[in-house]
């Protein structure tokens, strides 16, 4: 399994004169579990449908396993699965009937794992589609698109509108499916406390642009806030390489930065005569810093 | 105060006014060109009709998908001002833009009201309801127009000879209306019709679940018809994978209802045409069997298209996840394409079947000379599904709604051959070029379909 | 093999959960409460526990061994190495960090002079209730 899950080259989308999509460049690696994380409107949902080919690129290029989205033949896409953001399936049928409309398509299906998935997310399967609520429509979204065991899952706001309980449930789901460590997921959210407790790999989105995207790890020990305290008033002089927000008031300054690697703190400490505390921040805290203007 | 009624006026003003107005366009044009003014009175009345019907199906509409959202009960003076508001849209429409239109026509104002009151009550009972049985009600009403009796009444109230007729049109028209509103004035979240707005009826659609509305509405496990409609689906956990195409293709149809819709439409039209000749009681004359036939092809070449598009059409949301099953792009589009096609043939085929029995039981010589036509209405098929595809092309309602009254119109060939035959003037010569017409049609079709497919091969499903 | 070890893992805090698993299993060895020869539970009981991804235990179980804190025995899991009396003391000073780094920024912001902040953490050390 050597070929690249998802890749996306210099992919450039617009709509009318919005430009949403500005040559973004996106490897997601096999095996890992990638959050996308962006504020609304970012282009989070352009972004996953123009890598799956519903959307056509207006330049560059979306391969789904080495081949062109637009063109995946029946093996590429036998080996994705897709959950929308807003799950639409048919109302008539019933939970039951809509899993072996949907399996039928498949090669092979995994009958036990939806079987028990069934009965742990409560799903009744002799119900309506129509009449389930959003949280349980979204459920049986997520396990129509597990079913055949995807090699690639995409799952655009997953869990947006899932009671904690549930959303618990869809995580470990999740992390079952990343267990064997060749599947590969990548999904967009906001709510950036899922995102760390399963992904471990983090892309931010804004602007039309990838600013950010490693290990999840790395940038959370990578960006720092720190709290700068020095003799001297700092207003005017002040300044940190690899600065995303900074604060000055007098002689104290509150600063971001991408990389608090020590050498950063000890020239701080030196050039300012200043004491440095260096405060950790969680995933949210670094989006919000990020997006500061 | 005034304040709120503009407001609520203007979120009437929509582009869609312009259809009509083009309408209107078109039929001033039809009146300064049309010298013998007289005989195609009832052509231009049944004009001013349809005009004024599909405004005010138009404002039903609109009014209803204004109506049936949570606004209706949270905003203070929300449901009155809309009441009004489309009170006075619809008087303008059966009461204003009749009588300016029928000036010209020099015949009696009260007939042209009532005729066109009663014809817009009809569609906008259809626009309100939103239900295929209110669709068949109104079409079965409307097709009375087509017996003689009818018409003898019609004209003599357009030349003014029978006022109880107008007004009794005109009461019925007014109460249909009363009832719209009234119903509007109660409408509530649970109320039936609360969930069909804009959609069309869900027990017919492959409809998706996007909207909580639509989903309520085709989930209303209530009502028998759903029953009726819907076979149950057993599929079994059998793959399709690699199953030969017409597996495929069917399995693709399991979602509207394994098309139980049309044959069950049909066979209500099958008994309204069985029934019509007792109705108008003229079972012996000729004429009521002409006109049999005559209907046989109308309904059959009519009905099939509205009934295969509108289930198909519920599906435009689905297309982005549905690609995404494992087959190729082409592929993909090749099995929607056929299952389409088998849609519309199988309606087809349904209403075939159905129309042919009163045809059997009230002009049984006439089958033959009846069949003759099928080249005909079969070789139209292909192009109907052309326009069907490049109709569902376009994502956009309105287009979408003028495009099936454009291939409504197409499939008239038939009906217009069919007058011909039946009248008897249909010479061996003329059979030359009933071929020819045939081969026409299927290299039309072919061009449109090819080209539907390249749009479709280029359009985005997501 | 050991129970679940009590984690408490907070995903959405600004350290990484496998830097928190590791400093936890680093504290509790050197604490004495994980006992040498005791094995970790298993990456997979642990990410099901803690509802967060297998890798990043895995991650944190490989830096532990690489350290020498616990040593990998081929099928059997992760076992807990002998911390020994130097390593011992440093390891635990070493748990105590980032805690104490958080009481220092909490007493910078509070103008509390490093005179103060001992004095007031003595009595609590001292408490033996």
């Amino acid at each position: 399994m050597s070929d690249v899950p998802l890749d996306l080259v210099a992919a450039t989308k617009r709509y009318r004169d919005k430009i949403v999509l500005d040559e973004l460049n996106l490897t997601v690696p096999a095996g890992s579990v990638v959050g996308l994380l962006g504020k609304n409107g970012s282009g989070k949902t352009t972004l996953i449908k123009a890598a799956l080919g519903l959307v056509k690129l207006d330049l560059g290029s979306a391969r789904v396993f080495d081949q062109p989205a637009w063109h995946m033949d029946a093996d590429a896409k036998s080996r994705l699965g897709y959950v929308p953001q807003v799950v639409n399936l048919y109302a008539w049928m019933r939970v039951r009937q809509t899993i072996e409309y949907i399996a039928a398509f498949y090669p092979r299906w995994n009958w036990s794992l939806i079987d028990r998935l069934l009965t742990e997310w409560e799903l009744n399967p002799r119900e309506r589609v129509g009449t389930l609520s959003v949280g349980q429509l979204q459920k049986l979204g997520i396990l129509v698109a597990l079913g055949h065991e995807p090699d690639l899952l995409v799952l655009d706001e997953p869990a947006a509108s899932l009671d904690p309980i549930a959303r618990r449930d869809f995580l470990k789901a999740l992390l079952e499916i990343a267990a064997d460590g060749n599947r590969t997921v990548l999904f967009s959210t906001h709510i950036t406390s899922d995102l760390e407790r399963v992904a471990d790999r983090v892309a931010i989105l804004r602007n039309g642009k990838i600013t950010y995207h490693g290990e999840l790890d790395e940038l959370k020990e990578n960006v720092k806030r720190l709290h700068v305290t020095a003799k001297n008033p700092l207003t005017g002089s002040f300044n940190v390489p690899g600065a995303v927000r900074l604060r000055v008031e007098g002689n104290e300054a509150l600063v971001s930065v991408k990389d608090a690697s020590g050498e950063v703190i000890d020239r701080i400490r030196a050039d300012y005569e200043a004491s440095v505390t260096v405060e950790d921040l969680n995933l949210e805290e670094i989006f919000l810093e990020m997006h500061y203007d | 105060m005034t304040n709120r009624y503009l407001q609520v006026l203007r979120s009437y003003v929509r582009w869609a006014w312009l259809l009509p107005a083009l309408g209107i366009a078109l039929y001033a044009a039809g009146v300064s060109f049309s010298p013998r003014l007289r005989v195609h009175l009832l052509a231009f009345l049944l004009w001013i009709t349809l005009l004024a019907g599909w405004v005010a199906s138009m404002t039903v509409a609109m009014l209803k998908e204004q109506m049936a959202t949570p606004r209706l009960r949270t905003v203070p003076g929300y449901r009155s001002a809309h009441l009004m508001v489309g009170a006075l849209l619809m008087l303008i429409t059966v009461g204003v833009l009749p009588i300016i239109m029928a000036r010209p026509l020099h015949a009696p104002t009260l007939a042209v009201i009532a005729i066109a009151a009663l014809g817009s009550a009809a569609l906008a009972w259809i626009a309100y309801w939103q239900s295929i049985f209110s669709m068949i009600l109104c079409f079965g009403f409307l097709s009375c127009i087509g017996l003689p009796r009818v018409q003898e009444a019609l004209t003599q109230t357009i030349a003014g000879q029978r006022v109880d007729v107008s007004i009794a049109a005109l009461t019925a028209a007014t109460l249909i209306f009363a009832i719209i509103w009234l119903r509007l004035a109660l409408l509530y979240e649970e109320s039936s019709e609360y969930a069909r707005a804009g959609g069309g009826d869900p027990t017919f659609n492959a409809h998706p679940t996007a909207s909580p509305a639509a989903r309520r509405g085709a989930a209303s496990e209530a009502h028998w018809t759903n029953a009726l409609l819907q076979a149950e689906y057993r599929g079994g956990r059998r793959s399709i994978y690699n199953a030969p195409l017409w597996r495929r293709v069917r399995h693709w149809r399991v979602v509207v209802g394994n098309g139980r819709a049309s044959g069950v439409t049909a066979v209500m039209v099958a008994t309204f045409l069985l029934a019509l000749p007792m109705i108008s009681g003229q079972t012996r004359a000729t004429h009521a069997r002409r006109s049999l036939i005559v209907s046989l092809v109308m309904i059959t070449m009519m009905a099939v298209v509205p009934v295969a598009i509108i289930t198909w059409f519920g599906r435009w949301r689905m297309l982005g996840q549905e690609s995404l099953r494992p087959m190729s792009r082409r592929r993909f589009l090749l099995e929607m394409a056929l299952a389409a096609a088998a849609e519309l043939a199988l309606t087809f085929a349904a209403f075939l079947l159905f129309a042919t029995i009163p045809l059997y039981v009230w002009a049984p010589h006439q089958i033959s000379e009846a069949f003759k036509l099928l080249p005909v209405m079969i070789a139209v098929l292909p192009l109907v599904l052309a326009a069907i595809l490049w109709v569902l092309r376009a994502r956009n309602a309105w287009i979408w709604m003028t495009g099936v009254g454009m291939i409504t119109a197409l499939s008239v060939v038939p009906v217009e051959i069919t007058m011909k035959l039946v009248q008897g003037d249909l010479s061996d010569h003329d059979l030359y070029k009933l071929l020819a017409l045939v081969a026409s049609l299927l290299a039309l079709a072919v061009i449109g379909l090819r080209t539907a497919f390249w749009s479709w091969e280029r359009a985005e499903l997501g | 093999m050991a129970a679940l070890l009590g984690f408490i893992v907070s995903p959405n805090s600004g350290v990484p959960i496998y830097r928190q698993i590791v400093e936890q299993i680093r504290a509790q060895v050197a604490g004495g409460r994980l006992e040498e020869g005791v094995f970790l539970p298993s990456v997979r009981q642990v990410a099901e526990e803690l509802a967060v991804n297998p890798m990043t235990i895995s991650k944190a179980y490989s830096i532990l061994e690489r350290e020498g804190t616990v040593e990998l025995i081929r099928g059997q899991g992760m076992r807990v190495k002998d911390p020994g009396p130097a390593g011992n003391g440093k390891a635990r000073k070493q748990a105590l960090m980032p805690l104490l780094q958080q009481v220092a920024l909490t007493a910078r912001l509070l103008n509390l002079s490093p005179q103060q902040v001992i004095s007031a953490l003595k009595p609590l050390l001292e408490d033996k209730s």
